[in-house]
């Protein structure tokens, strides 16, 4: 696994994880796909057909297989990049757990995970998050 | 982009976006010349800026196209596979998915090519501009490729059998070296592949410039090439070496 598989997994993990997915969620996907070579330097770009295989074969798991899944990807996606593209990488998240405007406890969850392991602030993150939604943003 | 040429006659529309199309899918952003477009189509080069304004919005619009045409000659096949393969197993669903893109790529040619090289080359930020149309492959396609598929026929572990398929996925290039243990179990009967790939290499032909007999040799080959991968993580590529 690689940093931008990595990265899927982790977006597709907190995409499924209520068992319904929105049809804002994959867009979520398609930006990060769209972005990679950008955000995390020309060094680090993946090949988009494994990318695709990517998010294709992670449907093929079940619940238990993903979470396996997503622990490596966290793991994989620190090892493999900086502090500042792990904060870039944890907005992606943020921005999928946003997407449909309802945070579930099973999204905060995997975001808290994904902030202790990358020892990241993600309580503020989502208390941010939670503040503007109550303020009619974040559209 | 100016509704005036959305507004053109069907014929000189598709004559644009066609003239648009095979230039940019073979130079690139960078290298495409729009006098080379408006020679092509017999048009005056201000016709052409007065549609889209810049070069960037024609390109957007090109690409645009040819993701949507993918989009909508792929996804009711992969839809229909979903239906009548309900339980299948991953190598066979692997297998049709596959016919799928290589007569996808074959019938569109420059469509493939421009979506390939536009996100391979990085000339352009195309995040922004893209990703509702592109959030359609990935919602609409990618995540549905292998949901609800069997994986109990696989006698590698799911993890290898994923690096397979991504390494066929990911066409030709580097394929001795994806899988050390292919190196080991298998490297006589793929470097015959290899051999047959090098020669198709040579002769300057690519999946973008087949025509007629070609396009069906080559899906031929590659459907062989694939099979053969695909009997790798079926059969455990430790356990049961030819």
């Amino acid at each position: 696994m690689n940093l931008y598989e990595a990265g899927v997994v982790i977006l597709y993990t907190i995409m499924t994880i209520d068992g319904v997915i929105d049809e804002e969620e994959p867009k979520e996907i398609a930006r990060f796909l769209l972005n990679f070579g950008f955000d995390f330097g020309e060094g680090k770009k993946s090949d988009l057909p494994s990318l695709v295989m990517e998010i294709g074969m992670l449907g093929a798991l079940d619940k238990q297989s993903l979470m396996k899944r997503w622990k490596k990807a966290v793991s994989v996606f620190a090892q493999n990049s900086s502090e500042k593209e792990c904060e870039k990488m944890a907005l992606y998240a943020l921005d999928m757990i946003c997407a449909d405007r309802i945070i579930l406890p099973e999204e905060e969850e995997l975001f808290d995970n994904l902030g202790k392991a990358w020892n990241i602030d993600t309580d503020t993150l989502i208390s941010n998050c939670k503040d503007e939604f109550n303020k009619g943003g974040l559209s | 982009m100016n509704p005036v040429f959305l507004n053109l006659p069907d014929k000189k529309r598709d004559a644009v976006i066609k003239a648009c199309m095979d230039e940019f899918s073979a130079n690139g952003f960078d290298g495409a010349s729009t006098n080379r477009i408006v020679q092509k189509l017999g048009i005056a080069k201000g016709s052409l800026f007065s549609y889209f304004n810049t070069k960037e919005n024609l390109y957007y619009f090109v690409l645009e196209n040819a993701i949507n045409k993918i989009y909508n000659e792929v996804k009711p096949k992969v839809d229909y596979l979903c239906e009548i393969q309900n339980g299948a197993n991953i190598t066979d669903r692997f297998y049709s998915l596959t016919e799928i893109c290589i007569d996808t790529y074959l019938d569109n040619p420059n469509e493939f090519k421009l979506f390939m090289t536009t996100l391979e080359s990085r000339d352009l930020p195309v995040s922004e501009k893209l990703s509702e149309t592109y959030s359609k492959l990935v919602g609409g396609i990618y995540i549905n490729l292998f949901r609800g598929v069997r994986t109990d026929n696989l006698k590698v572990d799911f993890e290898d059998a994923v690096k397979v398929l991504k390494w066929v996925a990911m066409g030709f290039k580097d394929m001795v070296t994806a899988i050390p243990a292919l190196k080991k179990a298998r490297i006589k009967e793929f470097s015959g592949f290899l051999k047959r790939l090098s020669s198709l290499k040579k002769s300057g032909l690519s999946v973008f410039s087949l025509v007629g007999n070609e396009k069906k040799r080559f899906k031929n080959f590659a459907l062989g090439y694939i099979k053969l991968a695909l009997r790798v993580i079926e059969n455990g590529i430790y356990k049961n070496p030819v």
